[in-house]
């Protein structure tokens, strides 16, 4: 099972290798690289599936390349430092995730013309990365993938972006870069001071740690003078996932992204680094500083249920799909986060299913937009009206792209919020029951996204001609998404499966 | 049993694909093919129904797993009690016959082949949503009716009263939506299941309770929020302002909404947890109010519409308050009865108007009709049928299940309940009738439409008689003569708490009573429009009353100015507050670090350096920790 994985984060390392090293080569040539080695990795992911057990309590398909070693780095143990790669039913959500959107975005965005070698090089870069941060094994190796991914995604936004490429690439570069650097404090800081609490020998392992938080707590309840440094190192990981997650008021960066970037990229950006930071809170502090989740509980859920109403407010106020987009999404994680901090396992289990969900419907109405904007060369809804009449089935991807954003049952959104909520009113009645309000909320500004657009007379003062309906070879792959989300929706039980196994490896009976 | 119970829904799930994918066939294909493959299900409803009476108490259950919570697993499947049954033969009826009769209305549509999936989705959602076996199913395919009937009210997308009629459809209910998922969610955290049939039993053990809520009041709070749910679906005030607008869809699919697959999920919803709110009282209550007060609210309302379909909403909205009424002071089978009545001769009167609609061109105006009685006989003769069937007018299927809950209020002694529901009856009997004189009365007003009407053909007129024989006859299925059968059938399932079969014991006196204010108003109907008369006097001789009236009471533009504008307001606040303030922070930052850029990259330009510095502040940080660690400095 092992080699699959090395399949999986090896396939697009060679890829971006290949396409760095070979010089000259036509765009096409690059984009074939490109597609056939994601597929590669798509593949890989899939075989995983066949492959996982989801009974079992240790992390799986596991891969282990030793780097170097610091002789004598703590009370006289060495401490070796590698890339350590491993799955668990997190990991396995996250990654098919990843695979997916990576995979859709070689396949079925444009590259802009004499950009083919920097777009599959960097977007190779960051799928490597990427697949490299939901299965890190150890916190060197996640520090190490978090920064990769910031420099690839960088690249991308400056070379590839539509409109504003410098200053959206910046601020997304100081935005990150500052929260890595939280990430890295944070963890490491953690990794050291669970050593010394413990008096045992120095590790970054995630399954010696997440061993330890249990007698972590425990030994810090004992002394208690010790007490103030975990939630030291909690706040900083929590500002670094804040920043991470695009939570106001450290989310500016995220809309801008989504608005200049191309689609390719903004469907990385939305579809799946947005989904890093509340990885990290799940892994890190769920699984590994829980008493400092649970002493936050109402930061969270006040921040959470914050997110999701900003988020419903702002995109109420959008003027065009891509603001919504983006504020919809940062919608989405303010739930997530909520269920997060309830530290309530049906909860957690939805805010796994609301990270996958939110990465497909996002990814999915990022790819419509743009082939409705190839079209329309606009996505301002004071300039649009009535597409469904000439654009029926672009129109009918957008409706349905809208609907899973509301959460309507049977589309995957649904299973997270009410899993999310589930927990929340058990936990959190009055956020929970403010939160409602989102849930009306979502409706409306989807709704009168799709009024505005696709709904109401038709009145182009362009040619009407040139609007040619989306052929097969365009809607093919927003039919994927759309079945995706729908096949969640309906038959959850696979992924819910995958996910309560995580949820027990998170959270220990009895912690 | 459970099988075919199990192939109900799933016969017009196919005709709805069927249509769905196959575009370029012909009209006439997609009508044919819903109501082919819609005979089955009939068929197989009317099967169920005769055995679940043949075995009383009976619960036809199968599920398979869903989704494994940590907390416990949740199943989708299908559960038939006699409750069930009985809404599935209301259904599938009621559908197959607004299936025929939409095709000779929107015959010459060209996008007949979506029609047809979005109409055989929506009833595949009533009857998946009917079906459930417990309440989170039943959540999903709520959700799904409201999308189907979203759909179908912006049918025609390109109107844009149309298109604001759908978005207000959906964004009404789910306001009532999101109160029924607090309750199921919090019922199922207290019980550790979703089956609702539980929950009564754990009400009566007292051990439904929640960490922050002990038991009365968990019970109530829930209940009230799944009412919440029910009033924003049935279109009870103060949720009420969706249904009206929702007839901007094709008429036949108001006769759907208004009969069978939409509205009556509320009244079903409030039914099925019947044993569940008989617990609370509060709830009771409040149940009991809404319902009697949305029935006099809406007739009121109904009595100065000058739009055919119009009228005929306001009256479901009245309506559904008599069921919720009934169903409020414990009239169960009562409710219940005349969801089954009301079913038949709401469809008729819709159906009847979409005749006179596609009769005369489109027109929905009042104004513009009179004299079509002897143009079109048969749609007059099924359309009073169905008016006399609603203003409960002896024998017509109206009179026996309204009277039922008259009866009851009255056998209760609780007579402000009973009033309102008394003159509600006299406004509805007098504001269908006005609707019978001046559609079919006197002149024509218009004698350009009058001379072109005509009967749509047997696809339209065929459903009308139909549904004109229900309305009709219907009400004797719950007749002193054969010992209240269908109260019997719907009592025999086994509850904690026994549900009694009927209050009324059908008095002579709530009888007459009835009888004669049903009378009264179609007196002052003809009074005041026989012969077609009066459309001009009476709106100047009650001035205030009749635009307070005809305005519905503001209700809608006490909303727009409060909650919509309120909220709008509120969004816009939040887009300054981001795009201003949060972005003008945003750069003050940005500067701050482009200073620290500045004196950093003095000896280097470009962006890989900028770059090159945020990654190595990072490495430097992981390096000084680390050797701070190492050193022992911690």
């Amino acid at each position: 099972m092992a080699f699959l994985l090395w399949i999986v984060l090896f396939a697009p390392w060679i890829g971006f290798l290949a396409t760095a090293l070979l010089p000259r080569l036509s765009d096409r040539m690059y984009q074939a690289i490109h597609i056939v080695l994601q597929s590669v990795a798509l593949v890989a992911v899939g075989a995983l599936w066949s492959r996982f057990h989801p009974a079992s309590s240790h992390y799986q398909a596991v891969v282990r390349l030793p780097w170097f070693s610091f002789p004598d780095a703590w009370h006289g143990a060495n401490l070796t430092i590698g890339l350590n790669f491993g799955i668990d039913g997190l990991s396995l959500g996250l990654l098919s995730l990843a695979a997916v959107v990576l995979w859709l975005i070689a396949v079925s965005t444009r590259v802009p013309e004499g950009l083919g070698k920097a777009r599959a090089m960097w977007v190779q870069l960051a799928s490597f990365a990427v697949f490299a941060t939901f299965t890190a094994l150890n916190i060197f190796t996640f520090l190490l993938a978090i920064e990769v991914t910031l420099f690839a995604t960088f690249f991308l936004l400056l070379r590839l972006s539509e409109a504003d490429s410098q200053r959206t690439a910046i601020k997304f570069l100081l935005y990150r870069g500052v929260a890595s650097v939280f990430l890295i404090v944070s963890l490491v800081g953690f990794a050291f001071s669970s050593a010394a609490t413990m008096a045992e020998p120095l590790t970054l392992g995630y399954q010696q740690l997440a061993a330890r938080a249990q007698g972590v707590a425990t030994a810090n309840a004992a002394l208690s003078a010790h007490y103030s440094a975990p939630q030291w190192i909690f706040l900083l990981l929590l500002l670094g996932v804040f920043i991470e997650e695009a939570f106001v008021p450290l989310h500016n960066w995220f809309p801008d992204a989504i608005k200049n970037a191309d689609t390719g990229t903004a469907m990385l950006v939305g579809g799946v680094l947005t989904k890093t930071g509340a990885y990290a809170l799940l892994r890190f502090g769920v699984g590994m500083m829980p008493a400092d989740v649970k002493i936050f509980t109402y930061v969270l859920a006040t921040v959470g249920i914050g997110n999701l109403l900003y988020g419903a407010f702002a995109a109420w106020s959008a003027r065009d799909w891509r603001r919504l987009i983006s504020f919809s999404s940062i919608s989405h994680m303010g739930l997530v986060l909520f269920a997060i901090g309830t530290m309530q396992a049906d909860a957690i289990q939805g805010a796994m299913f609301l990270l996958v969900s939110s990465g497909l419907i996002t990814s999915l109405l990022l790819l419509t937009t743009s082939r409705v904007k190839a079209r329309t060369l606009t996505l301002e809804w004071r300039q649009l009206s009535g597409l469904a009449k000439p654009l029926p089935i672009l129109s009918g991807f957008l409706l349905f792209g809208a609907l899973a954003t509301l959460g309507l049952p049977l589309t995957s959104g649904f299973i997270g919020e009410f899993q999310s909520f589930f927990g929340g009113f058990a936990v959190h009645p009055t956020f929970a029951f403010i939160g409602l309000l989102g849930l009306i909320l979502s409706a409306v500004y989807s709704l009168t996204a799709i009024r505005k657009t696709t709904f109401g007379p038709f009145t182009d003062r362009a040619a009407a001609a040139a609007y040619e309906d989306a052929r097969m070879a365009e809607w093919w792959p927003i039919a994927l998404l759309t079945m995706l989300v729908l096949f969640i929706g309906i038959v959850p039980y696979p992924l819910g499966h995958v996910f309560l196994s995580a949820v027990h490896r998170l959270l220990p009976i009895g912690g | 049993m459970s099988m075919l119970a199990l192939l109900v829904p799933l016969f017009p799930l196919l005709a709805g694909v069927i249509s769905f994918f196959f575009r370029r066939l012909p009209g006439a294909f997609h009508a044919t093919i819903s109501v082919v493959l819609l005979i089955p299900s009939v068929v197989f409803a009317i099967v169920l129904f005769l055995y679940v009476h043949a075995h009383p108490g009976v619960v036809l259950r199968q599920v398979i797993p869903w989704l494994v919570l940590p907390s416990f697993s949740i199943h989708v499947g299908i559960q038939v009690n006699a409750l069930t049954a009985l809404m599935l033969v209301i259904v599938t009826f009621v559908s197959i016959l607004v299936f025929m009769f939409s095709y000779g209305y929107l015959r010459t549509d060209e996008r007949l082949s979506i029609y047809y999936s979005y109409l055989n989705l929506f009833v595949f959602s009533m009857l998946a949503l009917v079906l459930s076996p417990n309440l989170l199913q039943l959540y999903l395919f709520w959700e799904m009716v409201g999308l189907c009937s979203y759909l179908l009210v912006g049918y025609w997308f390109a109107k844009p009263e149309a298109a604001r009629a759908a978005r207000k459809s959906f964004v009404v209910t789910r306001i009532g939506d999101a109160g029924l998922f607090a309750g199921i969610l919090l019922l199922g955290f207290a019980a550790g299941t979703f089956n609702d049939a539980d929950y009564s039993i754990l009400a009566r053990h007292g051990t439904l309770a929640l960490p922050w809520l002990s038991e009365p009041y968990l019970v109530t709070l829930a209940t009230l929020l799944i009412f919440i749910g029910a009033v924003g679906k049935s279109a009870q005030l103060p949720l009420h302002v969706w249904l009206p607008d929702a007839m901007e869809g094709p008429t036949p699919v108001s006769a759907l909404i208004h009969a069978a697959t939409m509205v009556a999920a509320g009244v079903y919803l409030v039914a099925r947890e019947f044993p569940l709110f008989a617990e609370s009282h509060v709830t009771m209550t409040v149940v009991a109010y809404v319902g009697a007060v949305t029935a006099l609210f809406a007739s009121l309302i109904a009595i100065t519409q000058q739009d055919i379909k119009r009228v005929i909403a306001y009256s479901t909205v009245s309506q559904l308050g008599y069921m919720m009424l009934a169903l409020g002071i414990g009239a169960y089978a009562d409710g219940v009865f005349h969801l089954f009545t009301h079913a038949f001769f709401k469809a008729l009167l819709f159906l009847a108007a979409g005749s006179v609609i596609h009769a005369l061109g489109g027109t929905q105006d009042l104004a513009l009709m009179g004299g079509l009685r002897r143009k079109m006989p048969i749609t007059f003769y099924t359309f009073l049928a169905g008016a006399l069937a609603l203003s409960g007018i002896f024998p017509f299927a109206g009179f026996w299940s309204k009277d039922a809950i008259l009866g009851a209020a009255m056998a209760k002694g609780d007579w402000v309940l009973y009033l309102l529901g008394l003159i509600a009856a006299f406004c509805t009997a007098f504001y269908i009738f006005r609707v019978v004189f001046l559609t079919f009365a006197g002149a024509p007003r218009d004698e350009d439409l009058h001379a072109h009407a005509h009967e749509g053909g047997w696809v339209m007129t065929v459903p009308l008689v139909i549904l004109g024989l229900f309305a009709t006859f219907a009400g004797f299925i719950n007749t002193p003569w054969n010992d209240d059968f269908l109260s019997r059938f719907l009592t025999a399932t086994k509850t904690p708490k026994p549900i009694p079969a009927s209050y009324s014991h059908w008095p002579l006196t709530s009888m007459a009573i009835s009888l004669a204010v049903g009378l009264c108003g179609i007196g002052l109907a003809a009074w005041m429009y026989g012969g077609g008369k009066g459309f001009r006097k009476v709106p100047s001789a009650f001035k205030p009353w009749y635009a307070l009236s005809r305005n519905k009471f503001y209700v809608d533009e006490v909303y727009s100015w409060t909650v919509v504008r309120g909220g709008k307001l509120l969004a816009a606040l939040v887009d300054l507050v981001d795009r201003y303030l949060i972005e003008g922070l945003t750069r003050l930052v940005g500067l701050f670090f482009y200073g620290i850029g500045n004196v950093l990259r003095y000896t280097q330009t470009g962006q890989i350096q900028t770059y090159g510095t945020f990654a190595l502040v990072g490495l430097v940080v992981f390096l000084v920790v680390a050797v701070f660690r190492v050193g022992g400095v911690f």
